[in-house]
């Protein structure tokens, strides 16, 4: 088993859980997220992201508004629906636990 | 200086570079592929069309108009390669690894099928359609198949037969097939694309066509190039020494044909009266002549020049296919005509002959003319002086008669006068044989023998021959030019045989005998 695809697969687990949190914050077009992403050093590749949006957007925890752009193309605003609120709120409380149990796994194996 | 092309990106125009467009339009249809089974997956494509867009925008900010290769590849990084977007296997390829995977390849996911490629032709395209089939340089093919040509006669046919069976590409989907490509909408659309450049293309084939080949090939290419150039000039050599050799027969061709009229050389044209079945048969047979000799030639120098300059354009294409077909067309009249007259030699008949007896110890045989040994026998040499024929207004002469020695089965010389003539008819045939006249004279032992034969004009050259069959009887002998001939006497010295067991002829009871020339020490 490579590092890297260890590295990539915790990476995939926690990005969506990652924009939905982004997003909880306020409404944010691709580039916005992929700026915040890219900071938390969770994705590699922009290309990736894509995907993501969509599926979320597919499964109603997304929706989006068109917005011109002064510099550039139409921006697509994405913000959490109602559902998407929701799915975060459970997810917000099963990563605490899973924090909390990674933690302590780990601290108890380092000690 | 680069071509660039205007793209429009949900609502915002662009001017990029034509490279860089095609890894665009190369990026956008290997995501395609990876996102097929995913689905939504034309609205991620689009999302990551507009963040191109964005990106693109974002790299004109300063005074540039035009978006770059380089732009293109560092959005593209940014970006990542298409088999990452899912995520799946991310791990296997690093941002170092994707300078590769955008190269631009023809992933073969689909079976391919043999086509005619009559877009990039030179002729009819099978050999750029082979060469896609394959995924070969189109020039090594045309290589082979021109080495093929030249030195088996192979290639031409070969060609045609491709031609004819190799169906060409009808439609944008065939054009995949060719390629082996799947049959998606982006790969229909970079076909539909690549159709609308061609046709672009064309004014300026020369330049274009040398750029879009480099890149796509580059050192493979060249390669392909010299041996082009290489192979080019050769033609054009085969074609200088085939028009110069053309020129020669058409000028002054009869110079090297050994036939004398009253009036000194004949022409080709009168030859042609002699042997052709008609006159309009001759006329026919100069325009296939010069057809097909014109036709080939300048084809050869023409597809040289291509082969050497590599012109790709549609008036270069139409001519090959002129000339050839010119020489084609040539090559088949003068196969008519020849056809037509050969018709007329395809039965041989003996006419009336005649026959002397002589009875005597010795035949004296005049004239005394040098002898030449012939599988049938002695054939009576013509005289260099007079060639092998003369024509006159009425009449043709030919020189040379077969003399052929057999043992006879009496005590008397036998001397058989044998004239033969071809036709497309027993009744020509004979009719032909009986007109040649040819003089025997036997004057108490001595034979005169005329060398030369003739025969009306109107009866065309039709393969008359004249042979005279002599019989010795045992213990009698020829003499002739000092030299003697006799048979059954094995005891002589320095006996030279002549084997005329090889000629099977009618005369069974003279047939197997060998026959001996005895020499003087002088001879």
């Amino acid at each position: 088993m490579k590092l890297e695809n260890t590295k990539a697969q915790m990476r995939k687990g926690i990005l969506e859980f990652c924009i939905l949190s982004i997003l909880n914050k306020q409404e944010a077009y691709p580039s916005e997220i992929i700026d915040a992403l890219k900071e938390g050093k969770l994705i590699v590749v922009e290309g990736t992201l894509y995907p993501l949006l969509t599926r979320l957007k597919n499964e109603e925890l997304l929706t989006y508004r068109w917005e011109e752009s002064t510099s550039g193309p139409p921006r697509k605003y994405y913000s959490l629906t109602e559902t998407g609120k929701t799915f975060l709120a459970e997810l917000m409380t099963t990563w605490e636990e899973l924090n909390t149990a990674v933690n302590k796994i780990t601290q108890n194996q380092q000690a | 200086m680069k071509k660039t092309v205007s793209v429009h990106i949900k609502g915002s125009n662009f001017l990029i570079e034509e490279d860089a467009y095609e890894l665009l339009q190369d990026y956008i249809a290997r995501l395609t592929k990876a996102l097929k089974n995913e689905k939504g997956s034309k609205e991620i494509i689009e999302d990551v069309e507009l963040r191109i867009a964005e990106l693109c925008s974002e790299k004109l900010r300063d005074v540039r108009t035009v978006v770059e290769l380089a732009d293109i590849e560092d959005i593209l990084n940014t970006l990542g390669d298409p088999s990452m977007y899912l995520g799946e296997d991310e791990a296997e390829e690093t941002v170092d690894g994707q300078e590769q995977s955008y190269e631009k390849t023809s992933s073969g996911s689909t079976e391919r099928r043999l086509f005619r490629d009559t877009e990039n032709a030179v002729i009819a395209g099978v050999c750029q359609g082979i060469a896609n089939f394959f995924n070969i340089d189109v020039v090594i093919v045309r290589a082979i198949f021109v080495v093929v040509l030249l030195f088996a006669g192979f290639g031409f046919p070969l060609y045609v037969i491709l031609w004819i069976v190799v169906p060409k590409t009808k439609s944008t989907i065939d054009r995949l097939r060719m390629k082996g490509r799947p049959i998606t909408v982006e790969n229909l659309r970079e076909e539909v694309e690549n159709a609308a450049d061609r046709l672009k293309d064309k004014g300026t084939s020369f330049a274009s066509s040398l750029r879009e080949n480099d890149h796509y090939k580059g050192r493979f290419h060249r390669i392909g190039r010299i041996i082009s150039i290489i192979i080019g000039i050769g033609i054009i050599c085969w074609g200088l020494i085939w028009l110069i050799m053309f020129l020669i027969f058409i000028i002054g061709g009869f110079e090297f044909i050994p036939i004398i009229n009253q009036d000194g050389m004949i022409s080709i044209t009168d030859l042609g009266t002699l042997v052709l079945a008609s006159p309009g048969d001759v006329s026919l047979a100069w325009t296939g002549t010069i057809m097909g000799g014109f036709g080939v030639i300048l084809f050869l120098l023409l597809l040289g020049s291509t082969m050497l300059m590599k012109i790709r354009n549609k008036w270069n294409k139409i001519s090959l296919i002129g000339l050839f077909s010119l020489g084609v067309v040539g090559g088949l009249i003068c196969l008519y005509v020849g056809l037509k007259a050969g018709a007329d030699l395809s039965i041989e008949r003996e006419g009336e002959n005649k026959e002397l007896i002589v009875a005597s110890n010795v035949l004296t045989l005049i004239p005394d003319v040098p002898l030449m040994k012939t599988p049938s026998g002695l054939k009576v040499k013509s005289d260099g002086r007079n060639g092998f024929m003369r024509i006159t207004d009425t009449e043709i002469k030919m020189y040379g008669i077969d003399i052929v020695y057999k043992e006879s089965t009496d005590s008397l010389f036998h001397v058989y006068q044998i004239v033969s003539a071809r036709g497309k008819s027993n009744s020509t045939a004979v009719r032909r044989a009986d007109n040649i006249e040819h003089n025997i004279r036997l004057v108490s032992d001595t034979l005169y023998v005329d060398t030369d034969f003739h025969f009306p004009k109107a009866d065309k050259i039709r393969g008359q021959h004249v042979e005279l069959i002599i019989e010795i009887p045992a213990k009698a002998k020829v003499s002739t030019g000092g030299r003697t001939i006799q048979f059954g006497n094995p005891s002589d010295e320095d006996d030279e045989d002549y084997d005329s067991n090889s000629r099977r002829r009618k005369y069974g009871t003279f047939f197997g005998d060998g026959y001996y020339e005895r020499r003087r020490d002088n001879w």
